[in-house]
């Protein structure tokens, strides 16, 4: 049984222009928590799979108390061929009348339109509502002024956005780069009659889904380790049709909302390992669902280019990319790709496993500033390896406190009294150690015996 | 000796070329009176210290290090020469005239950066990458004689100081991290640098005083020196040796300076 939700969304007209007397603002706001129209600015937007989904959507008016005027007409129309004043042709006067109090209209009453249509859920549109106040409607002339006009845009778009192209997977260490072509409209940039809100419909959102070798069909939450891995123990080296993740009630934008024109295929998961590209989970020119697979998005980039973090060494993973549009629609999925993450080798790992030294610990001063990185932690450090052990009984002194240093740091971390009273010493003593780490111990008293010398130098010149 | 009627005491042949003489005596009259009045009019400001900023080529002996049982500076960044920009700010101290005494101090960046190793060779979406950040303190001798009373442009000089050069590898984005050891540190050392610096206020003498009292500048420079850093904690394996290496120990470096 198809079910329908209308959605209401209330445009609350409150006295918040400064221009007129009464003037009235069109605020849009959604009347529950499954506004299925994206608003901002006062437009309202929908795409294909809401045109499909539902079979109307619901508008209520109210204006608020004190903007209530009852000697005056408040006059509804809607269409693209209204503008301020309801007179053009093809403006459809909707209602006269009344104080506006949550007076509710569907879109096919205000506009031509049908949802649940194959004919209307296609293309690109848009359709205007405004709220007027007039005088006294019966007695309107092309002279009359239309106090308090407010708006309100609704826009559709129900074409999917381009399939993305060129797809490519790098492997790097527990981590895969994956690399597309975007086509970003420069045309946009020389057209001066183009709005910022038209610049913005024309954005790409890029999601890039994953699967991984393994994977319980595909269906994703983020998690990449724990649970695709006890996956791959039950069901290794198995072929089994995998019902359990096909969510037969959610919608593909709306938890909650049934969606029964989305087209169910079973999906066969070859559980395998040790295969190059695994063979389960999405394929090219599948229609994209929000909820399953792995999923990252990346906005309006210019840069078709994404590093997928937190992946296993050593487990092959298959990489796609789906265009989403402004309005919510997205493409099909794009031509697959697949990687292997492996360790690799940075230059420390290649210094260090040749017999190089780098850095050592600081206890206290990490505990106190809760940071190994943080700046004085480092200044600490610096006074430590370039002028403390160097000095002679250094390293002795150095070794001391590397040996009473972690009990200390216990004691620091559990008490934020001594946290903070260490913390500000610390930076203190940091701050004078500055110059001592610069200089070194023999530049601190090559650089004393040179100020000394221009001092006295100085002194005798002025004799 | 056969004068003119009209000759003094004092004129001889050649005087009678006087149209043109004078017209030379008249000409470098003015000029010297130019001078002077130029001269009278132009003021310079005191001098303090000299503002350097320098570029050039760098690689640094990591591998030199004896302590090494390996060349991992030639295995990731394939000896790869690094781009130092420096700044430096020196304070002349005594200033005596023809000479100029200070004390420098200064800091720069320089970086290597190569994809990381993998079993096969290179990943492609891993980077690994060595950044340096040098600070000196010099001591800093200019000869100033040539300019000064020879009008010859150029001024030769010598910079002897120490050097603490700091440190980190970044591997994957982050700071690259070996058994929870930072990939980070110093390393202390010191360096001479000889130099020349060719004064360009001669080029255009008006715009070089404009520039010194409007703007405090008294001289700019372009310049070349030569680096030699040892930077290896005199001599200490335990540190990562930063010392120069692009020219047989040495390096080059050229840059703008202006004393003011």
């Amino acid at each position: 049984m198809k079910t329908y939700i209308k959605t209401i969304i209330s445009m609350v007209l409150a006295g918040m222009v400064p221009s007129t007397a009464l003037g009235l603002t069109m605020k849009l706001t959604a009347a529950s928590g499954d506004a299925p129209f994206s608003e901002d600015d006062n437009v309202g937007r929908f795409n294909r799979q809401d045109c499909l989904d539902r079979d109307d959507a619901t508008f209520t008016f109210s204006v608020s108390d004190d903007d209530r005027e009852t000697d005056r007409d408040l006059v509804i129309y809607a269409g693209s061929a209204c503008d301020s004043t309801p007179d053009g042709d093809n403006c459809n006067v909707i209602e006269l009348g009344g104080a506006g109090d949550n007076k509710s209209y569907t879109i096919s009453e205000l506009f031509d339109f049908e949802f649940d249509s194959d004919e209307d859920c296609t293309g690109e549109g848009s359709e205007e509502v405004w709220v007027s106040r007039v005088e006294d409607w019966d007695d309107r002339s092309e002279s009359t002024t239309y106090l308090d006009s407010a708006r309100i845009t609704i826009k559709w778009r129900m074409d999917a956005p381009d399939t993305p192209t060129g797809i490519e997977a790098s492997a790097g260490e527990k981590k895969v780069v994956v690399k597309w072509d975007t086509e970003k409209d420069d045309s946009d940039e020389n057209d001066d009659n183009k709005t910022s809100s038209d610049d913005d419909e024309n954005d790409i959102d890029y999601i890039i889904i994953w699967y991984r070798e393994g994977d319980a069909g595909g269906a994703g939450d983020g998690d990449t380790d724990a649970d695709s891995d006890a996956d791959t123990d039950a069901d290794s080296d198995t072929n089994m049709l995998d019902t359990d993740t096909i969510d037969t009630e959610a919608g593909p934008r709306d938890a909650g909302v049934m969606n029964t024109d989305i087209p169910l295929e079973p999906r066969w998961v070859l559980r395998s390992t040790n295969t190059e590209c695994p063979s389960g989970g999405f394929s090219q020119g599948q229609t994209y669902r929000t909820d399953d697979y792995h999923h990252e998005k990346k906005e309006n980039t210019a840069e078709g280019k994404h590093t997928v973090d937190g992946l296993e060494n050593g487990v092959s993973y298959k990489f796609a990319v789906v265009a989403e549009d402004y309005f919510g629609n997205y493409s099909e999925i794009s031509a697959v790709t697949c990687a292997t993450p492996q360790e690799t080798d940075d230059f420390f790992e290649e210094y260090s496993s040749a017999g190089g030294k780098g850095g050592k610990f600081c206890f206290i001063a990490t505990a106190a500033f809760g940071s190994y990185d943080h700046p004085t932690v480092r200044i600490l450090r610096g006074f430590r390896d370039e002028f403390l052990e160097p000095m002679p009984g250094g390293r002795h002194l150095i070794h001391t406190y590397y040996r009473f240093g972690p009990a200390a740091a216990q004691v620091v971390e559990q008490s934020p009294a001594l946290k903070a009273t260490l913390s500000g010493a610390l930076t203190v003593f940091a701050a004078a150690t500055i110059p001592l780490t610069l200089l070194g111990p023999f530049g601190t008293l090559l650089m004393a015996v040179l100020f000394t010398g221009a001092a006295v130098y100085r002194k005798r010149r002025r004799k | 000796m056969n004068r003119s009627p009209q000759a003094g005491p004092f004129h001889t042949a050649a005087m009678n070329r006087l149209p043109l003489r004078g017209a030379v005596g008249v000409t470098i009259f003015f000029a010297i009176c130019t001078m002077v009045i130029d001269a009278a009019a132009y003021v310079p400001s005191r001098q303090y210290g000299a503002f350097e900023l320098k570029f050039g080529p760098y690689r640094p002996a990591v591998d030199e290090n004896p302590s090494l049982n390996g060349q991992p500076y030639h295995d990731v960044f394939n000896d790869d020469t690094m781009f130092l920009t420096a700044l430096e700010v020196d304070w002349q101290f005594i200033h005596p005239p023809g000479f100029s005494l200070g004390l420098g101090g200064g800091l720069g960046f320089m970086q290597a950066y190569a994809k990381s190793l993998t079993l096969e060779g290179r990943s492609d979406a891993d980077y690994t990458v060595l950044n340096v950040m040098p600070f000196v303190l010099l001591l800093v001798a200019r000869v100033d004689v040539l300019p000064e009373y020879l009008n010859v442009p150029i001024v030769p000089y010598l910079k002897f100081g120490f050097n603490w050069y700091f440190w980190w590898v970044l591997g994957g984005g982050d700071v690259a991290t070996v058994n929870d050891e930072r990939g980070r540190g110093g390393t202390l050392g010191w360096q001479v640098t000889p130099g020349l610096a060719f004064q360009l206020d001669p080029l255009d003498r008006s715009a070089a005083r404009t520039f010194d009292n409007e703007v405090g500048v008294n001289h700019s420079y372009i310049f070349v020196e030569i680096l030699w850093a040892f930077v290896d904690r005199f001599g200490n394996e335990d540190y990562m040796n930063l010392s120069t290496n692009t020219f047989a120990n040495a390096t080059v470096l050229a840059g703008l300076a202006l004393e003011f």
